[in-house]
């Protein structure tokens, strides 16, 4: 294997670490509310202007503005779903659809009339240029995103399974009823999941700013990819979404570097579609079973 | 005067409406009414799959895109009329929609998973054409411009406007026709519980498949008049999600699984994105703000869409 | 029979729709020329479509504040195109039905080329801001004029300006461009040419402008090695390339944009300073020697708060040269201002270029890119010698 072709599934590795983390909001509020988020794309840009706006007004380094990042999406989450996707819980999947579609449309052209479309940029000092080990460099900024990554995706398991509100929120996606039955309030249950969902794409945004330019469209961009990953993953399962998004990073990485990037999504859709055909459920699809 | 006949006489004073609208609209209007009646187009033909089959779709980007590719590269290349064009497109989408259905159906694909699979499919052929030089790869096709109606190119858009028309008439009345044959009450017995229809004897996949063809068929004859309309295609125009999501929008806010949901939602929402482009140009963004939120009001209180919303205002008033 | 009520309902309530979109816009305006501009003002775009109405503005409020067309005041009409030619096309009949006496637009191709027929159809005058799709105009469109150079202008400039660039030992070229019609078009183009630059192409990358990292196409370059790099694309992926490369410490002996979105924006050169210095860029761009340049440069800060972008420099030509067809027709009739446009002759313009003079297809003769170089953390024209601010720097030699 020679380096180069190293070097890209490395980069890949490690963008699909952010990946994973946006699809696996996808998947929790998917698992939970049976929810097609069509704004989860919208709400990731809202992530990387609300780390732009700290930063730069703040002057503090994005890495400690995510946290207020974090904080705006887990209450913009919270909100939808409870103003807005509750009200309309039994209506059928393409009215749901369709509203988060509104959502999104909202979202996006409300970051385009407060900011104005102009490509916002976000100076890091933190790094001076990528970490060169040999033939191989790294870039500081994907590096420190893949780090946080591990660590979000670590304490949302601790709060899905050791904290009350995991537990009812893990009951609920399991069984609605029974979750009634046993005292659970599934509203508001069901209003801390799409917040925490909503969070887990925000951060993924602001772990994004430092390198991409953005702006208010930006996050359609992930969309797709995100259902792709959370499928993959099999809708629910946070740690086949991990997995997933690593695997997506991957395939995508290495067919730029094969064949350029112009045919990077087609084989991430292609193999996206082949693997549903084959094992609808996902490629991890059954693997939750377990964990009961 | 019985319901029957007063029925016959409204729709027949409708489509009189419809018919003589150009004479009485400037062109600005006209054109309104143009992409009111593709959409209304793109809606019946997403009515006829996700409507009455159940089976959503987010992807009728690919079967409106093959059918404007086929009959162009048909026309630019081969000479091929594209009124002949328009059919062979659909014929083809159709073939294609058979495909994605039987790889989808087959495999038991099902709400969400399938409607994700059907975006993943257009954005594949977005992807296969944009890079395919021989169909004019990212660069698009130019249809040439010549006032040839035996090549579907009218001096006014009037003839325009009357084709398209045409096209959502014959959507409309094969839905009439099909939602009351056999086809159509299995369909919709699918659609309601599948498990339930298949143990009772009806060929679930031989029905979806049905389904999934005509759909494509119409959504195809749609492609082909936007081509030939505008006068030009490329895949990020054909091959678009917001293609898509026109689909998916009249049918939904008017009322889908309703044979007139899609045409009134289209006759609502496409005019009232009109205004809203037209009013709010102080800031932009507020347009497309004013827009969503209209979709979001629709879905909160019109859940059935309108038509369904005022049938059932109607019915209630009726049983008080 | 309920449900035809309901359809009869709604119909009514349509109707009033209608009513009130024909109400808008009927204001008695008969002192006034208005221009109708069609620009993506939301969607991925609008950074750019805002920026061709924001210089289009300027243009009209200097004329206007110079007395007018004749005495009587120009007006301009902006409409979202919403980066779509659907919506595009509506755009331009709804600004046809307000009696536009011409269009511009539309900075997105395929949009272009829905108008131009639009403007065809209707016999109304339309004057491209920037479409650089090399087919725009081969359809004999009567009506349709480009000032700014196609994807085809700019590659022939990349050849033309080549030799002033290459030392003897490159040999080499990889392009790495973006998959639309804009990236395709030029890269194919180059490609179709390059055997007249003595170069040999070892390298063709698309990737799609939406792509949310470059890492793997860079790593690829490395391994290719080429010469010369040539990429083609818009801001916010160039600007990824170029922070890939940065970062990386990636040095080619040669780097070309070719109508590279990023690195003749002034906001590329405040984000990375003298770290992209060597760059090249064949772009449009303003002529450093016109006083109009400093004008609008200065007009656009002050009014904007921010540097113009280059592309936005097509808006502001497009209404003075609108309005020197305007002044010579004496008359806002489309066929009088579409034969006063045909004859343009403008030697009184802010663009690097000789007289703007349209030919039959109505494509700007002159049209031509410059070559730009990254100096000190600055865009610095260093060809053709007479819009030249500088000489070309060769890092190599420099460094050695």
């Amino acid at each position: 294997m020679n380096m180069q072709f190293f070097q890209a599934f490395l980069d890949g590795t490690l963008m699909g670490g952010v990946y994973a983390l946006a699809a696996l909001g996808l998947s929790l509020i998917f698992g939970v509310m049976k929810i097609t988020n069509f704004a989860h794309g919208a709400m990731m840009t809202v992530g990387m202007y609300a780390v732009y706006v700290v930063s730069t007004s703040l002057g503090i380094s994005p890495y400690i503005a995510l946290v207020f990042a974090a904080i705006t999406l887990f209450a913009l989450g919270y909100i939808i779903q409870h103003f807005l996707i509750d009200k309309i819980s039994d209506a059928p999947t393409h009215n749901q659809l369709l509203l988060t579609l509104g959502v999104a449309y909202i979202l996006e052209n409300g970051l385009l009339a407060v900011f104005s479309p102009n490509y916002k940029t976000l100076n890091v000092d933190d790094f001076d240029g990528a970490i060169q080990l040999g033939a191989i460099s790294i870039s500081p900024e994907k590096l420190v995103a893949f780090a946080v990554v591990l660590i979000v995706t670590a304490v949302i398991y601790i709060v899905l399974y050791k904290t009350r509100i995991g537990k009812a929120i893990r009951a609920c996606s399991q069984n609605k009823e029974g979750a009634k039955l046993m005292g659970i309030v599934i509203k508001k249950t069901n209003a801390v999941a799409f917040g925490i969902g909503a969070l887990c794409t925000g951060i993924a945004g602001a772990l994004l700013t430092p390198i991409l330019s953005i702006y208010p469209t930006l996050g359609e961009t992930f969309q797709l990819k995100c259902f792709v990953i959370a499928i993959l993953g099999g809708m629910g399962n946070l740690w086949g979404a991990l997995i997933s998004g690593l695997i997506v990073g991957i395939v995508e990485s290495l067919t730029g570097y094969i064949a350029g990037g112009s045919w990077s999504d087609l084989t991430v859709y292609a193999a996206f579609i082949l693997i549903l055909l084959v094992k609808p459920s996902g490629l991890f699809g059954r693997s939750n079973r377990r964990e009961h | 005067m019985n319901t029957k006949n007063f029925n016959r006489i409204t729709l027949t004073a409708l489509l009189l409406v419809a018919v003589l609208f150009p004479f009485f609209a400037d062109f600005y209007i006209l054109c309104i009414g143009i992409s009111v009646l593709i959409a209304a187009l793109l809606g019946q033909s997403w009515n006829i799959m996700s409507g009455y089959a159940g089976q959503f779709s987010f992807g009728h980007a690919v079967f409106f895109g093959i059918g404007a590719y086929t009959s162009t590269t048909l026309y630019t290349m081969f000479g091929v009329s594209p009124w002949l064009g328009m059919i062979i497109g659909a014929l083809v989408a159709a073939l294609v929609g058979a495909a994605i259905g039987f790889l989808s159906f087959r495999y038991k694909l099902r709400d969400d998973y399938f409607a994700l699979a059907t975006l993943a499919f257009a954005e594949i052929f977005r992807i296969l054409v944009n890079n395919t030089s021989a169909l004019g790869g990212a660069t698009g096709i130019l249809i040439p411009y010549l006032v040839k109606p035996s090549e579907y190119q009218f001096a006014s858009d009037k003839t325009y406007y009357w084709v398209i028309l045409a096209l959502v008439a014959f959507a409309t009345v094969f839905i009439a026709v099909m939602s009351k044959s056999k086809t159509g009450l299995n369909l919709v017995a699918i659609k309601s519980n599948q498990e339930a229809a298949a143990a009772l004897g009806v060929n679930v996949l031989k029905y979806k498949l049905i389904a999934i063809s005509s759909s494509a068929f119409f959504a195809a004859l749609a492609g082909t008049f936007y081509a030939q309309y505008y006068g030009f295609i490329d895949p990020s125009i054909v091959f678009a999600s917001s293609i898509s999501v026109e689909a998916i929008v009249p049918c939904i806010i008017g009322g889908s699984g309703t044979l007139y949901g899609p045409l009134l939602g289209a006759l609502l929402i496409i005019p009232l994105q009109e205004i809203c482009n037209s009013l709010f140009t102080s800031i932009s963004g507020i347009n497309m703000i004013i827009y969503g939120v209209l979709i979001v009001l629709f879905i909160m209180f019109c859940p059935d869409g309108i038509y369904g919303r005022m049938t059932k205002y109607i019915s209630k008033r009726k049983g008080n | 029979m309920k449900k035809i009520l309901c359809l009869v309902l709604s119909l009514c309530v349509v109707a009033a729709m209608v009513f009130s979109l024909t109400a808008c816009d009927t204001e008695d305006d008969s002192d006034v020329i208005k221009i109708g501009s069609i620009h993506p003002l939301t969607g991925s775009m609008a950074y750019e479509g805002q920026a061709f109405v924001n210089s289009q503005k300027i243009a009209v409020d200097k004329i206007n504040a110079e007395g007018g067309i004749n005495g009587k005041m120009l007006q301009l009409k902006a409409v979202d195109s919403l980066g779509t030619a659907g919506g595009a096309a509506t755009a331009a009949q709804k600004l046809i039905n307000m009696n536009v006496c011409a269009l511009t637009g539309t900075y997105t191709s395929g949009s272009a080329q829905v108008v131009s027929r639009t403007a065809e159809k209707f016999s109304v005058p339309f004057v491209v801001t920037v479409a650089a799709s090399e087919t725009l105009l081969t359809n004999g469109y009567k009506y349709s004029f480009r000032i700014q150079p196609s994807t085809v202008g700019f590659s022939s400039n990349f050849i033309e300006y080549i030799p002033y660039i290459k030392t003897d030992d490159m040999k080499t070229v990889a392009i790495i461009y973006e998959d639309s019609n804009y990236g395709t078009g030029i890269a194919e183009y180059i490609k179709s040419r390059i055997d007249e630059t003595g170069l040999e192409i070892i390298g063709m990358l698309p990737y799609s402008a939406k792509a949310s990292t470059l890492s793997a196409e860079v790593t690829k370059l490395v391994s290719l090695d080429p010469d010369i790099l040539i990429p083609v694309g818009y801001y916010s992926d160039q600007n990824m390339l170029a922070k890939e490369l940065i970062d990386r410490n990636i040095t080619f002996p040669a780097i070309i944009g070719v109508a590279n979105g990023a690195f003749s924006d002034a906001k590329f050169t405040n984000t990375y300073g003298t770290q992209a210095d060597g760059f090249f860029d064949i772009n449009y761009r303003y002529n450093p020697n016109s006083e109009e340049t400093e004008y609008l440069l200065r007009e656009y800060r002050e009014r904007y708060g921010e540097e113009i972008p280059v592309c936005a420099i097509y808006g502001y030509e497009s209404i003075m040269v609108i309005a020197d067809a305007l002044k010579r027709a004496g008359t806002t009739d489309h066929e009088a201002l579409r034969n006063a446009l045909a004859e343009t002759n403008m030697t009184e313009h802010l663009l690097p270029q000789g007289a703007i003079i349209f030919d039959e297809a109505g494509e700007n003769i002159n049209s031509a890119g410059v070559l730009i170089q990254i100096q000190n953390g600055k865009q610095v024209i260093v060809y053709p010698k007479e819009y030249a601010e500088g000489e070309i720097i060769f890092e190599k030699e420099s460094d050695s």
